[in-house]
């Protein structure tokens, strides 16, 4: 995705460890809390984020690699822009149904919270999502 | 802040007070501990409360999905204990608050236990 205004850009780099999401959750809560935003729409960027890193985090543990997870945040046509990119080689089968019913609140969570959110998978070359927050009144 | 749990073994139900943040770091330590403490309690019926939880994700959710069907099949209820608005809010829109039973309160907790 190009990136129309480089001044706004956070770019965060993290190991595929579960221990970073609560720094992930606090520098996204920090970044979004720079905008016009209510306290509750901070709130929902915070659960978005970290459940999209989640879901990175629970598709590149089990692929023995050493493997970051790519945060970019940065504000478009009102709208605060979050991708969260990693490169394992896309979603393994869950293991058991509770990781199942995990993955899918998760995603629930992620479009229910934001105004706009896109996955896409490429084979082998990883996973994106692009989730978007509308700013009111910028 | 780390997880921690107050847990106290009643003749009734086990009360369990969770501190902290549930992600997908710590559930499995929370359901582990969970486990330990209903294994050898007097009864069945498990309280859990998350009125000190800063943020929970769908890992935690689902660990609690975990705990509710274990209760069931020991005989139990479970009962979740929210006060938090922003906790709630995730209850409702994952549809779990018509899944678990929700008390405001301990003692609203227990009354629903003596029903």
């Amino acid at each position: 995705m190009k990136i129309s205004d480089k001044n706004s850009l956070m770019e965060i780099s993290i190991p595929n460890k579960p221990e970073f999401l609560r720094v992930v959750r606090l520098l996204v809560s920090g970044y979004a809390s720079r905008w016009p935003l209510s306290i509750d729409e901070v709130e929902n960027i915070k659960v978005a984020v970290s459940e999209a890193c989640n879901t990175a985090i629970q598709t590149s543990a089990k692929s023995d690699q050493e493997e970051y997870i790519k945060i970019k945040c940065w504000q478009e046509n009102k709208q605060i822009v979050f991708e969260i990119k990693d490169k394992t080689s896309g979603s393994p089968a869950a293991e058991g149904v509770e990781e199942l019913e995990e993955r899918g609140l998760g995603m629930l969570l992620i479009r229910t919270l934001m105004d706009y959110v896109d996955v896409k998978t490429k084979p082998g070359k990883g996973s994106k999502i692009i989730m978007k927050k509308n700013i009111k009144s910028a | 802040m780390d997880l921690k749990l107050e847990i106290k073994k009643e003749k009734d139900y086990t009360h369990i007070i969770v501190h902290g943040e549930v992600d997908l770091y710590n559930a499995n330590e929370l359901k582990e501990k969970v486990h330990m403490s209903t294994d050898r309690a007097i009864s069945p019926n498990l309280i859990i409360d998350l009125k000190d939880v800063d943020y929970i994700d769908s890992t935690g959710l689902g660990i609690l999905i975990g705990i509710k069907r274990r209760t069931t099949e020991k005989g139990g209820v479970l009962i979740l204990v929210l006060y938090s608005d922003r906790i709630n809010k995730l209850f409702e829109i994952t549809g779990l608050n018509k899944i678990f039973t929700i008390a405001r309160g301990f003692d609203a907790a227990t009354a629903l236990l003596q029903k």
